[in-house]
C-alpha cells in the first residue's frame, strides 16, 4: 500500500509513502485515495513529506482527488519539499490546494 | 516562451548540434529502453542523478521534471500502449547539457508542440471544471529546458533539448 492514514477529530491525513509521484504511481494513488475517502465528510490532508518528485501525472492525480471531494471542500496538502513546491507554483496549483508547510502546521 | 523548431522550421534557441562530433564534449549517458512508464521514470531519475553535479539544484529539478514529461509523453501518446523503444543520449558540451531523445512512435502533433507554455495553467482555481488533470506535459517541457528542437523523420522522431550549465559548472 502506498497510502497509510491517520484520523483524528474528523480530519483524515493520507500519508503518501512513495518517492516519485509520476506515471507509474499516479493512477494507483488516485484510486487508493478515492477508496479511502469514500464517504468521508471531514477535512482531508495529503501528507507529501516522503514524496521527492511529482510530475504532471502526479499533479493530475491530486487534482482528480480534489475534484472528487464534496462541493465546497478543499484538498489540503502538507510537507511539500522545495522542488515539489516549485512545480505547484510553476503550474499555479498552489492556488488550488490549501498548502501547509508541514504536518505540524495542520491545525 | 521557449522557441520550438521542428523539421522545416528554422527558428530555435540553442544549438542542438551533434555534440558527439565536438572534441570537447563528453557523453554522460547513452541508453535505449523499452517504452514503459516505469522505464520513463527510472531513466529520468538516473539522468538527473548523473547530471546533478553539473547543475544548480533548481536546474536538476527541472531536468527531472522535463525529461519525465518527455519520456512519459512518448510512452502514453507516441506509442499509445504499443511496444516500442526510446533512445536517450545525454552529452555535456562546454556551455550546455544536451539531451537527444529518439522514438519511433506517433509524432507530437504540430498544434500541441506549438502550444503556449502557460496555456494549460491559465485557469480559475475556483472553477473546478477548469482545473486541468492532464494536458500539462508540453508546457512543463518548454518551461524545463533552455531550448527545444523537434525533428520528425520517416522512421523516427528526435527531440533535442539543452540546459545551459552554470558558470564554472558550479551548482549555485
Amino acid at each position: 500500500m502506498s497510502i497509510s492514514t491517520t484520523e483524528r477529530d474528523g480530519l483524515i491525513i493520507l500519508h503518501i509513502a512513495i518517492e516519485r509521484l509520476d506515471g507509474p504511481a499516479a493512477d494507483g494513488v488516485r484510486r487508493e485515495a478515492a477508496r479511502i475517502l469514500s464517504g468521508h465528510q471531514g477535512r482531508i490532508v495529503l501528507d507529501l513529506s516522503e514524496v521527492r518528485f511529482v510530475d504532471s501525472s502526479g499533479l493530475g492525480a491530486l487534482v482528480a482527488i480534489h475534484k472528487a471531494l464534496p462541493s465546497g471542500q478543499q484538498l489540503e496538502v502538507a510537507g511539500v519539499d522545495r522542488s515539489v513546491m516549485s512545480l505547484f507554483k510553476l503550474t499555479r496549483m498552489n492556488r488550488v490546494f490549501v498548502m501547509h508547510d508541514s504536518l505540524s502546521s495542520v491545525v | 516562451m521557449l522557441p520550438v523548431k521542428s523539421r522545416g522550421q528554422d527558428s530555435v534557441n540553442g544549438s542542438g548540434d551533434n555534440s558527439n562530433d565536438n572534441p570537447t564534449s563528453l557523453t554522460i549517458l547513452r541508453e535505449t529502453v523499452s517504452a514503459t512508464l516505469t522505464n520513463a521514470s527510472t531513466l529520468a531519475d538516473r539522468v538527473t542523478q548523473l547530471a546533478r553535479p553539473l547543475l544548480t539544484p533548481d536546474q536538476a529539478a527541472l531536468l527531472d521534471l522535463g525529461l519525465t514529461e518527455v519520456l512519459t509523453n512518448i510512452v502514453r501518446h507516441g506509442y499509445n500502449g504499443t511496444a516500442g523503444s526510446i533512445a536517450v543520449t545525454v552529452t555535456r558540451t562546454k556551455p550546455q547539457l544536451a539531451i537527444e531523445i529518439v522514438d519511433q512512435g506517433q509524432r507530437i502533433p504540430p498544434n500541441v508542440l506549438a502550444q503556449d507554455a502557460d496555456a494549460a495553467f491559465r485557469f480559475d482555481p475556483q472553477d473546478l471544471d477548469a482545473i486541468p488533470e492532464g494536458g500539462m506535459g508540453i508546457g512543463l517541457i518548454k518551461k524545463s529546458f533552455d531550448s527545444l528542437r523537434y525533428e520528425v523523420g520517416e522512421q523516427e522522431n528526435t527531440m533535442y533539448l539543452t540546459l545551459e550549465l552554470p558558470p564554472a559548472d558550479k551548482p549555485v
